[in-house]
């Protein structure tokens, strides 16, 4: 009887000892978790290597700013101020763009006459031209604003910046000429929009460090973001940046459909965008890399997807508008983004299959956007380093 | 090149021996024409990254030095410039634009003195407005300063208060970089003494 009992008991001992294996074994799980978390937080033993890559003008270092103006310290007085020379240089240089375009076009293009300078604005357009192909400009006064401000209203000026995309008008255009009185103040401090319109091509690498500070501080993630150029002769030094890198952020200006390279005027700029994003996929130190494909410069695109159609471009050539305005748009957008996603599959192989892949519609210039998309950006990074510890 | 041509010694564009001021107000052409600045610029230049439009001002002083009655050398260097920084895929090809590389590419007189005014023009509008700010920010700013400081004794040194320190880069080949255990970075808030960590 008793030998039974025993049996009994030691079974019942067996089996409360299985559960309390398992309770163990759960709290062993959890206090690993634990102290995994921990140390996946600890800033100093994780910063992220994040890149930002793309063509020329693609809208990189514009990005860039905005993650300084955001998490870092933003710019003060001093920082600001530095930035006249280069907008002023942006001034001079945009408005001897146009002058010297409308003379090329009036001699060129079949109805010639519409570029050519009104006889009043010639001289003033002669000693502007001049000013912008010095290396050092003088400053930009008063006076200098209103001739730059007569000849940008001068018609032919107009046709000319209206055809832009034949020769190399920056973006920042249109925003500088609105602007010419303010910025011609003799106790002018840029804004921070004046800044971020401010255009110099990057040449090198440039890096910042930051922490993303969010609802939850202990979150601690850093991360190093590196700045490149984008035209050919910079790509060769992206391959130094390689190595281990958390995420590529690929900017592709999606406004650019029906431009050429600044480095090559007998290529189109998104054809480039193409080429350039599909070597970047096929990358062998990028397999298990996250992408974030941001389509940048949209707010030029909209204005410009209903005056210029999409298939001036040879890869968007099976483009068919299906409506107008705002539809039309969105419309334009989405197969935009179709194309882009095609390419990405096109361009992976089932190695790549587990790889994070996101778009994101972006307007670099635009402040809170890019204060959202960043958001989104560092949510889908956490996550899959998560996922990468095993902890989802 | 500029050797094998038999160039007299670039120290010297112009080379002076007083105590020299660096004014970061000054014009960076200007200031590039001493050599010792010039090689903390290129140093830095290098560092991250950005070092041909500097090397290409180089040569093409050096270039400039060869007097116009000998087209021989001008011709060579021409050459060899174009090789090395203009050819597309060069190994220190510039950031210049299309017209301005088919302009030389394309030029019938190799032996031209003006022949890479324009490439000069706009690589030193990209130093000035890229590179030349964040070249004060930088430690070869600083020690270029200490050593100018050392060579002429009793030179008041200038304050840095005023600039703030925000290096380019602090890490392109990771350890390598003997200087980013001393880099601050501006505000962002999480520990500053282990930026080196992988």
């Amino acid at each position: 009887m008793l030998s039974i009992i025993t049996q009994n008991m030691g079974s019942l001992c067996s089996k409360q000892r299985r559960y309390n294996e398992a309770d163990a074994e759960e709290n062993a799980q959890a206090a690993e978790i634990e102290r995994r978390i921990e140390q996946e937080t600890k800033a100093e033993k994780h910063i992220q290597k994040l890149l930002l890559l793309g063509a020329g003008d693609s809208g990189k270092s514009t990005i860039f700013k905005q993650i300084k103006l955001l998490f870092q310290s933003g710019f003060d007085e001093a920082e600001l101020k530095s930035y006249i020379p280069v907008i002023h240089a942006n001034v001079y240089q945009t408005i001897k763009i146009l002058h010297d375009g409308s003379k090329e076009l009036a001699q060129n293009e079949t109805d010639s006459l519409k570029y050519v300078i009104s006889n009043e604005n010639k001289d003033i357009g002669k000693k502007l031209s001049e000013i912008g192909g010095f290396l050092d400009h003088p400053p930009l006064t008063k006076e200098l604003a209103q001739e730059i401000e007569t000849l940008w209203r001068d018609a032919a000026v107009q046709e000319t910046y209206a055809c832009g995309n034949k020769l190399q008008v920056p973006d920042c255009t249109p925003y500088f000429m609105d602007n010419l009185q303010r910025l011609s103040d003799p106790n002018y401090i840029p804004t921070k929009d004046d800044v971020l319109y401010a255009r110099v091509r990057t040449t090198g690498v440039v890096e910042i460090q930051f922490s993303p500070v969010g609802e939850n501080k202990k979150s601690g993630e850093v991360y190093r973001l590196f700045d490149v150029g984008g035209q050919r002769n910079e790509r060769r030094k992206w391959i130094h940046l390689f190595e281990g890198v958390t995420a590529v952020i690929f900017c592709a200006a999606i406004s650019e459909y029906d431009q050429t390279l600044f480095e090559d005027e007998n290529k189109n700029r998104m054809i480039e965008t193409k080429e350039l994003f599909e070597w970047v996929l096929k990358q062998p130190c990028f397999e298990k890399t996250s992408f974030m494909l941001f389509l940048n410069k949209f707010d030029i695109f909209e204005k410009k997807v209903l005056k210029a159609p999409l298939n001036v471009c040879e890869w968007f050539k099976d483009y068919q508008p299906v409506s107008a305005g705002k539809q039309e748009i969105e419309h334009a957008y989405e197969f935009v983004k179709k194309k882009f996603e095609e390419l990405y599959f096109q361009s992976t192989t089932p190695d790549h299959v587990d790889r994070v892949f996101k778009i994101y519609r972006t307007t670099a210039l635009d402040q809170k956007l890019v204060k959202k998309t960043f958001k989104l950006v560092d949510e889908t990074l956490r996550r899959r380093n998560l996922f990468e510890a095993g902890l989802l | 090149m500029s050797q094998a041509l038999g160039i007299p010694d670039s120290g010297l564009l112009f080379q002076t021996d007083s105590a020299l001021v660096i004014n970061p107000n000054e014009p960076l052409n200007k200031l590039l024409l001493d050599k010792r600045f010039r090689q903390s610029f290129m140093a830095f230049a290098d560092s991250c990254l950005a070092g041909e439009s500097v090397h290409f001002y180089n040569e093409v002083h050096e270039h400039d030095k060869i007097p116009a009655n000998d087209p021989v050398r001008r011709i060579y260097m021409a050459r060899h410039i174009i090789e090395k920084y203009i050819v597309a895929g060069a190994a220190m090809e510039v950031n210049i634009s299309y017209r301005t590389r088919q302009e030389i590419l394309t030029t019938t007189n190799l032996a031209h003195p003006d022949l890479f005014n324009n490439a000069l023009n706009e690589l030193m509008q990209l130093m000035k407005t890229n590179l030349a700010k964040d070249y004060w920010s930088s430690m070869f700013f600083i020690k270029f300063k200490e050593e100018s400081n050392t060579r002429f004794n009793g030179h008041e040194q200038e304050t840095m208060a005023g600039w703030n320190f925000s290096p380019r880069l602090s890490s392109v080949h990771g350890a390598d970089d003997p200087f980013h255990q001393e880099h601050v970075l501006k505000g962002f808030g999480c520990d500053n003494h282990d930026l080196n960590t992988q």
